[in-house]
C-alpha cells in the first residue's frame, strides 16, 4: 500500500491503525516508507536505510488527511 | 518421400491430430489428482486469509472500498456488508472441500471460481501471482464442471476397487480437454517470463538470483551467506532459472524428456519456494505439473499408495481382544 499508486488507501490504512490502539487516544497517524537500495551483488556495501513519511492522518481531521 | 508429400501428409492429418488432442478420452485419475490439488490448495487459501478477513475486507478494514475498474468483476461490487464477506468466505471453503472429496463438484466448481475471484478481487493490492494462477485453475475447473457430467467430476481421489480379483483401482474414461488446457497454461508462462527477464540487465550479467536474496522481507527459510552473497553462485543460479525456463516447454512436450522436465520444474519452483516467500505459487504451480503425469502413470501411482495407505491403516488397527478362551 506504500506505493504512491495505492494513495486511495493510505487514509483507510492510518484509519485502521489509530483504530488497534483505540484505547490509547490516538491523536494522529503518520505513515512512513522505509527504503534502501539493494546493494550489488559481491559488493559487500551495507544496506543504508532512510525514511520518509507519505501521510499523516490528524485523528481530529479524519478524512482530510495531509499528504507530506 | 518428398517434402512436398510429407508435408501433404502432415497437413491431411492434422484435424485428425488436433481432434484427438483435445477430444480423445483417457482414465479420470488425472483429472481427480489435479480436481483435489485444486482443492486442498484453494482450502489452504481460505485458510490463510481467515485471519485478515478483517482487516482487509471489513467496512473497517484497509480495503473498505475496493476500486473495480470496468474489467474487473467481483461479488462485492454488489454485496458490500460484512455478512458477505463472511458469507463468500464461507461458500469458498465448502466449495474447496466439495473438490477434495468429490461430491457436487459440477456445483462445487463454479462456486469456487466466484469466490476466489470475488475475495481476490476485494483485495486486488494483496495479490501475487499464485494467486492469479490459484484462480485461473479454478477458472479452468469451473468450465469444465458445467460442461461436463458429473460421472466424470463425482470421483473419489483413489477412485473404486476393479471388478476382478486384483486390488487395482479404477476410474471412469473422461475427456482431456481440461488437462491438454493447462498443460498450455503451464507451458506459456515460461516464455512469458523469459521475455520479460531478458529485457533486464541482471538476468543477462547473471546476478538477479541474489537481489531477492537479499531481502530481508522475502525470506522464508535459512540460506547460507555464501548463497546470498557469492558471485558465482548467482551467476549459476540466474542462469540455471533462465536455461530452466527457457528449455521447460521442451522438456515437458518431449515424450522422453517429459519426466526430467517435471521434475526439473518442481525443483526450481521448490528451490523458489524454499527461499522466498511466494504465497500460493508452489502449490499452484504443482496442479499445472500434475498435468503433465499420463492417466496410466497415475492410475499405477493411486493405485500403489492407496494399497500402501491400507496396509498402514490395518497394521495401526490393534486386533480386537479375544473374550472367548478357546480349548483344544
Amino acid at each position: 500500500m506504500r506505493l504512491d499508486r495505492n494513495d486511495h488507501l493510505w487514509e483507510p490504512t492510518a484509519e485502521w491503525v489509530a483504530a488497534q490502539f483505540r484505547d490509547e487516544h490516538v491523536a494522529k497517524v503518520v505513515l512512513v516508507r522505509r527504503f534502501s537500495d539493494t546493494p550489488e551483488p559481491g559488493s559487500n556495501d551495507e544496506r543504508v536505510w532512510e525514511s520518509a513519511e507519505f501521510f499523516t492522518l490528524t485523528m481530529a481531521d479524519a478524512g482530510k488527511g495531509n499528504r507530506s | 518421400m518428398s517434402t512436398t508429400e510429407w508435408i501433404g501428409r502432415r497437413v491431411r492429418g492434422s484435424p485428425a491430430t488436433w481432434s484427438r488432442f483435445w477430444f480423445s478420452s483417457a482414465s479420470a485419475s488425472t483429472l481427480t489428482a489435479m480436481r483435489v490439488a485444486l482443492g486442498v490448495a484453494s482450502l489452504g487459501w481460505a485458510v490463510s486469509i481467515a485471519p485478515d478477513l478483517r482487516t482487509f475486507y471489513f467496512d473497517d478494514g484497509l480495503i473498505p472500498s475496493p476500486n473495480y475498474a470496468d474489467y474487473r468483476l467481483g461479488l462485492f461490487q454488489w454485496l458490500t456488508s460484512d455478512a458477505a464477506v463472511v458469507v463468500a468466505w464461507a461458500a469458498m471453503v465448502v466449495a474447496a472441500i466439495s473438490l477434495i472429496v468429490g461430491k457436487g463438484v459440477r456445483l462445487g466448481a463454479p462456486l469456487l471460481w466466484i469466490t476466489t475471484l470475488t475475495l481476490q478481487q476485494g483485495a486486488a493490492t494483496a495479490l501475487n501471482a499464485g494467486d492469479l494462477l490459484l484462480r485461473i485453475w479454478t477458472a479452468y475447473f469451473a468450465l469444465f464442471a458445467v460442461l461436463t457430467p458429473s460421472r466424470f467430476l463425482d470421483v473419489a481421489l483413489f477412485g473404486r476397487p476393479s471388478s476382478g480379483a486384483t486390488p487395482d483401482r479404477v476410474w471412469p474414461t473422461a475427456p482431456v480437454w481440461l488437462i491438454r488446457l493447462a498443460q498450455i497454461q503451464l507451458t506459456v508462462i515460461y516464455p512469458t517470463t523469459v521475455i520479460a527477464k531478458l529485457d533486464g540487465d541482471t538476468w543477462r550479467e547473471g546476478t538477479a538470483a541474489l537481489y531477492p536474496l537479499g531481502l530481508q522481507d522475502f525470506e522464508r527459510f535459512w540460506l547460507p551467506a555464501f548463497m546470498r552473497e557469492n558471485l558465482v553462485v548467482g551467476n549459476l543460479m540466474t542462469w540455471f532459472t533462465l536455461a530452466a525456463e527457457i528449455s521447460l516447454p521442451f522438456l515437458l512436450w518431449t515424450r522422453r524428456t517429459r519426466w526430467f522436465g517435471i521434475v526439473v520444474g518442481i525443483l526450481l519452483h521448490g528451490g523458489f519456494d524454499y527461499t522466498m516467500r511466494l504465497g500460493f505459487f508452489f502449490p499452484a504451480v504443482v496442479i499445472g505439473y500434475l498435468a503433465f503425469v499420463r492417466a496410466s502413470e497415475m492410475d499405477r501411482f493411486l493405485t500403489w499408495a492407496h494399497g500402501r495407505g491400507s496396509k498402514l491403516l490395518t497394521r495401526s488397527t490393534p486386533p480386537e481382544p479375544c473374550d472367548e478362551i478357546v480349548n483344544l
